[in-house]
């Protein structure tokens, strides 16, 4: 008679075995004294994994949780209204590059007051405004806005890498 | 609120109420907990490596797909933790070049004490503890948290039948134990 597995033993105890194959295994166990020990002390293996400890956390462990998700989301926050505050501050450069601009070619070209008033002489306009912002971007004006520009992405930089060490200290903090 | 699902408790944090994931936590951290303890073999360190668990968990939540159960999602976040705590301090390296045999040795005067009460349940637990990682893991996920094979192949990223022979070699090796220091007698 062959000796069942330990493999068959594993499956047969974990209920993975059906129909045919069961009945034989079943034959076998009653039969064979040596494997019905064997399954025995896998049963007791078992049994005795099911009553596996369950280790305990310490009884304030939720509470520090929720205390380190709270602080989390005010730097989650704070990162936020950082980041939305440097974008601000490049779309005000921007809108007063852009105002500049327009103010510029509206000295230029003074039909611009009829523009608001015909919506059809405003793409008249738009098409016309092209060649005085090319006039513009002369190598004089073309350094006023490079300036801005460098001035506003060191400054941004800066901030931004400052806000990146709060963070950093924050989460530090945080663990 | 207790009787919230996983799945209600997570929408109810999306909503904004973050005081709910408490009630995850309270679910999870025990058998998270034992988890981890059973990796790292060392509890103070578990609860440590369990918090950043858990506020890594807080913080992909958006990104938690409904698909998935979040036991599974929440003890991969967990197993993969672990390993990383592990890798970093070397052990890992050490627990994957040496056998589950050379793990179940009996060697310190400890062992050959708690052999010789004949105790076999009090033998058996303290055998399981010296588990390599990853039939702890198996071990610990299939009994206490009762997942499937299954489940647990997709915790620890690799395939069922892995798994199983995971799980029939601890077994079969604590049996073998069993048998070396002759408790058969007394189970039968």
């Amino acid at each position: 008679m062959i000796q069942l597995s330990d493999e068959v033993l594993n499956k047969y105890i974990d209920g993975e075995l059906e129909g045919s194959v069961l009945r034989e295994i079943q034959k076998q166990l009653k039969n064979s004294e040596l494997d019905r020990r064997r399954l025995a002390i896998l049963q007791t293996v078992h049994r005795e994994l099911a009553n596996l400890k369950l280790y305990q956390v310490s009884d304030d462990f939720t509470s520090s949780i929720m205390l380190k998700v709270r602080k989390n989301l005010k730097v989650v926050r704070k990162d936020r209204y950082f980041i939305l505050s440097v974008f601000s501050i490049f779309v005000i450069i921007s809108l007063i590059i852009i105002s500049y601009l327009i103010d510029w070619t509206a000295t230029q070209d003074s039909g611009i007051n009829s523009v608001a008033q015909n919506i059809n002489n405003y793409v008249d306009y738009i098409v016309n405004t092209i060649s005085p912002i090319k006039d513009f971007l002369t190598a004089k004006n073309m350094s006023i806005i490079g300036f801005i520009f460098s001035f506003g992405i060191i400054v941004g930089g800066y901030l931004f890498l400052e806000s990146i060490k709060q963070s950093k200290r924050n989460l530090s903090k945080l663990h | 609120m207790n009787n919230l699902t996983d799945f209600e408790i997570i929408e109810s944090v999306k909503k904004g109420n973050h005081s709910d994931y408490a009630l995850l936590v309270d679910r999870y951290k025990n058998k998270a907990y034992s988890l981890l303890t059973r990796m790292l073999k060392n509890e103070m360190e578990a609860e440590e490596v369990l918090q950043d668990c858990f506020l890594k968990a807080f913080n992909s939540l958006a990104s938690f797909r409904q698909e998935a159960k979040f036991s599974t999602w929440f003890y991969r976040i967990v197993y993969n933790t672990g390993l990383t705590k592990l890798s970093g301090k070397k052990r890992k390296i050490e627990s994957e070049m040496s056998s589950i045999d050379d793990h179940l040795e009996i060697k310190s005067e400890h062992d050959f004490r708690i052999a010789e009460q004949k105790d076999f349940s009090k033998f058996i637990q303290s055998q399981i503890e010296k588990l390599p990682v990853n039939y702890a893991s198996v071990i610990n996920m299939f009994y206490l948290d009762n997942m499937t094979c299954e489940e647990i192949s997709e915790v620890m990223e690799t395939s069922v039948s892995n798994v199983k022979v995971m799980l029939y070699r601890s077994r079969n090796v604590l049996k073998d134990l069993l048998l070396k220091f002759k408790y058969s007698e007394e189970l039968l």
